[in-house]
């Protein structure tokens, strides 16, 4: 079974209708072509394989993109790049699983996620887990550019979790928060406090760091004090619980 | 446009004639249930009556288990089921290219193992001039769409074996499940190089499971077959012996009434009807030969067919001779039957989805012609459709 290559399924799935398998005979042409085809996609799909998702809805300000496994979508927040002509930078804020087809919506089973998986297996082949990335800037080469884009990613690029060091880059000032809030169908207390946490994380909690990032939020959200204080509060008690 | 309000006194009509029906039907069933429990036990003997009988009512050939019971039993703790369901865009002659396609959906679902399920279709397009003519009578025409179907019937089975090989050879125990007969009686009245050709397919087919014990097998859904009531019709035969063609009963010759016709007893009664009241849950009925002459032409690997209460209602489960003559094979499909409707709600989950995968919706259609108008127009091929179709889709007013 770890011969992707000759694998009799994947033969099954490659051989046209009404065409019969005599590779156990003699493997024609045709067929060793096919193969070659198969592997060269496995080899492809190897070098990716840190990829977390494929876009399939693209415009300037948000993307769409589709995970590779179910459920497993990028946590809230987190700063991912999409490679593309011009590799976007942007944030997690939305992720949603639905079904594949638009007729058929899930319906309850009354039965355990596991119960579901021995029973019905089908299920989870038939829904997908999308998630929705906010833009907020692109790569210039290796410099990260706190603006939207000039063109956006195309459908199908591959999305990547960002290493900690564009992390840093993109929160070295208070660009991104106001990417942020500036966006206007997000949850963008919550996404700025998330996003927080990723430039903290990547910066292992530097005292100074906290400093000047409450001070910049204070800053941008200085005309409305409610929602501010709710930032900062929820920020305090992150940080707390990290520096503990 | 249909104009709904029109049809309200004739659905009050075919309702009122569905009320006083029940009665009529019931009394039926509580007869057609007896004569079943008088003869259960010796069905077989009904064979060597049957034979004696000159009937036009289709019968099955009985056997030595056809009025055997069985309960449910266990399945194997690790199995996966294969299915297969086709789906076609016709031939037409009104639109822009002559060409049609198959589409066969396929499933693989694994119970007890962890490994994904697969879900997926193969299109396939067929176009070329052998493709698109038939012979018949030794004329040639247009492909027809009821060879259009049979083809699509053939693919739908030679493809399930196909995918249950894969599976076994990758080290999965597998059942495997078409939709509907596996008795192809379309075939009968077909030139006889058409109908040997695909005869060949399916007795190939077959085979090809047989030597790897792949049991294969079809379910029917609302099965409307009455071959196990026909025979007990017969067995209602006032003559000597049934000779249907000459019946004194319907040629007035009786001296009763013709609405009195002894076999006429149990008339609205079909099979799923009366094993509804003799089986439970679970419960399949005893093995029954196909009486389809088509049947005869299936040679080594000819049709059986039994009743399983799946819970919601009877269907009728055919299976090749491979699996009729090896209980644990049979066994397996009755089980798993059961379990694939059980966790289908009603229908097999493994032959729903396949529908899924291999459905080709009007919106897909319409796609598919779009798409091809466009290809043709890159290539400078003229693609025109037919007025009549072009009026169709643009009626002006």
């Amino acid at each position: 079974m770890s011969d992707v290559e000759g694998r009799p399924l994947d033969r099954f799935m490659a051989r046209k209708v009404g065409q019969i398998d005599d590779a156990y005979l003699t493997k024609s042409n045709l067929e060793t072509t096919t193969h070659h085809h198969v592997s060269q996609e496995a080899v492809s799909a190897n070098d990716q394989s840190t990829h977390v998702g494929e876009i399939v809805e693209t415009s300037t300000v948000e993307l769409v993109a589709e995970t590779r496994y179910l459920n497993e979508a990028p946590p809230f927040g987190q700063f991912v790049r999409v490679e593309s002509d011009i590799p976007s930078i942007g944030l997690v804020f939305n992720t949603i699983t639905h079904s594949v087809d638009p007729s058929r919506r899930p319906t309850a089973y009354g039965r355990s996620e596991a119960q579901l998986r021995s029973e019905q297996p089908q299920i989870f082949e038939l829904l997908r887990t999308h998630f929705h990335i906010l833009i907020i800037g692109y790569l210039d080469g290796a410099e990260p550019m706190l603006l939207l884009p000039p063109q956006p990613a195309h459908i199908h690029s591959f999305v990547y979790i960002c290493n900690e060091k564009i992390v840093a880059q993109c929160t070295e000032r208070d660009e991104f928060l106001r990417g942020i809030l500036r966006a206007t169908k997000t949850p963008t207390e919550d996404l700025l406090v998330a996003s927080v946490r990723y430039a903290l994380a990547a910066r292992e909690y530097d005292p100074d760091y906290i400093t000047q990032i409450s001070k910049r939020i204070s800053r941008l959200l200085r005309d409305d004090y409610d929602r501010l204080s709710s930032v900062i509060e929820r920020l305090a008690r992150l940080i707390a619980r990290k520096t503990d | 446009m249909l104009d709904i309000s029109a049809l309200t006194d004739q659905v009050g009509q075919m309702v009122e004639e569905w009320r006083q029906r029940p009665d009529r039907m019931l009394r039926e069933l509580d007869l057609a249930v007896n004569q079943f429990v008088i003869n259960q036990h010796k069905l077989f003997e009904l064979t060597v009556t049957l034979e004696r009988n000159h009937t036009s009512l289709m019968v099955p050939r009985f056997g030595a288990s056809s009025g055997k019971i069985t309960p449910l039993s266990s399945l194997p703790d690790r199995l996966t089921v294969a299915a297969t369901d086709g789906s076609q865009i016709y031939p037409d002659r009104h639109e822009m290219a002559p060409c049609y396609l198959i589409n066969i959906g396929y499933v693989l679902l694994h119970y007890g193992v962890s490994a994904r399920p697969l879900l997926n279709s193969k299109p396939m397009l067929y176009y070329q001039e052998c493709e698109l003519q038939e012979t018949f009578d030794g004329r040639r025409s247009r492909v027809t769409r009821e060879t259009v179907s049979l083809r699509r019937a053939i693919l739908e089975l030679t493809e399930l074996a196909e995918l249950s090989t894969a599976a076994m050879e990758e080290g999965y125990s597998v059942v495997a499940f078409a939709d509907g007969s596996l008795i192809l009686w379309n075939l009968e009245g077909r030139s006889r190089g058409f109908r040997e050709g695909l005869l060949a397919e399916i007795r190939d087919t077959f085979e090809h499971c047989a030597k790897r014990h792949i049991p294969m097998a079809s379910f029917i859904s609302r099965p409307g077959s009455r071959e196990v009531t026909n025979a007990l019709r017969i067995g209602l035969c006032k003559e000597e012996a049934a000779r249907c063609a000459h019946c004194p009963w319907k040629t007035g010759e009786s001296e009763e009434m013709v609405d009195t016709i002894p076999c006429g007893a149990i008339e609205t009664v079909n099979d799923a009807m009366l094993f509804g009241q003799i089986l439970a849950p679970g419960e399949r009925s005893g093995l029954f030969g196909s009486g389809a002459r088509i049947n005869e032409d299936y040679g080594d690997h000819c049709i059986s067919f039994f009743y399983l209460n799946v819970g919601d209602e009877v269907v009728r489960i055919e299976v090749p001779e491979y699996v009729a003559a090896n209980e644990e094979l049979l066994n397996l499909v009755h089980n798993c039957a059961f379990d694939q409707a059980l966790k289908g709600r009603g229908y097999p989950v493994c032959l729903s989805e396949a529908h899924e995968q291999a459905v080709v919706r009007a919106a897909d259609r319409e796609a598919f012609y779009g798409w091809l108008q466009a290809v043709c127009a890159r290539n400078g091929l003229p693609s025109r459709l037919s007025a009549k179709q072009l009026r169709k889709r643009h009626a002006p007013l």
